[in-house]
């Protein structure tokens, strides 16, 4: 079953990490994409979609990396659920970025 | 206003973060259309796409690069050209392993931020693999 991993920079500042499992012929059947933003110098884990735990759902960080936020996608396909990350990711990331600062500040 | 939270958010939005990230989706595309073909690419590496067409982007991205190269593990190139064929992928090593060439990176890092483009493209990437060590990815 191919499998990637790796991570992705947008700038220097913003970066995606990427997971996909993938059976064949074409059958996704898990992945992970985190979207980590580059903050006074230290990396977050701001915002994640994966499968863990059987169903996937997103997961909103806070800045010890502990969950704010779950999000259950139930009764989606593992496709279904990837498209929508990529999509979410694509439209919604500086709001992440801005709303994790958000949650940083006192 | 907090100067601290000021500095938190980027500089300037040059619009780089989303080019990039629509560069990541047609990587994906290729991926889930043929798995095996990127299967290579190594576990937990830094993925950059060299984009075509457009020096500021390609000098972007080409500094994107070698700072991650820098900051340690493998980089691998992909030629936006030749994101579909293996051969023309590169996976840079990591410097650290290599110290007596991080000074040469740094400068190429500056040299780059001055003003090459797309046209030297071969000539740059033979350069960064001659600091940093050079293996291609399959083939």
């Amino acid at each position: 079953m191919p499998t990637t991993a790796y991570t992705y920079p947008l700038d220097p500042l913003n970066w995606v990490r990427v997971t996909i499992h993938i059976a064949h012929p074409r059958t996704v059947t898990g992945f992970t994409m985190q979207y980590e933003a580059v903050i006074d110098g230290r990396t977050y884990p701001v915002v994640r979609y994966d499968c863990a735990h059987g169903y996937p759902h997103r997961d909103l960080l806070d800045a010890e990396g502990r969950n704010a936020g779950k999000l259950w996608l139930a009764g989606w396909d593992v496709a279904t659920a990837l498209d929508h990350a990529r999509k979410d990711l694509r439209a919604n990331w500086r709001a992440y970025r801005a709303d994790f600062i958000a949650r940083m500040t006192p | 206003m907090n100067p601290t939270i000021v500095e938190r958010h980027p500089p300037q939005d040059d619009g780089y973060a989303d080019r990039n990230l629509a560069l990541l989706e047609r990587l994906i595309d290729l991926q889930l259309a043929d798995p095996d073909r990127y299967a290579s690419i190594p576990e937990g590496a830094t993925v950059v796409i060299i984009p075509s067409g457009d020096t500021e982007f390609f000098r972007h991205n080409l500094n994107l690069a070698i700072r991650a190269m820098l900051a340690g593990g493998e980089v691998v190139l992909l030629p936006e050209e030749g994101l579909e064929d293996p051969d023309a992928w590169f996976v840079v090593s990591h410097p650290a392993d290599q110290p007596g060439r991080v000074r040469l990176a740094v400068t190429l890092d500056d040299t780059l931020l001055r003003g090459e483009g797309p046209g030297q493209l071969d000539s740059l990437l033979r350069l960064i693999f001659a600091a940093s060590g050079r293996e291609r990815l399959a083939g």
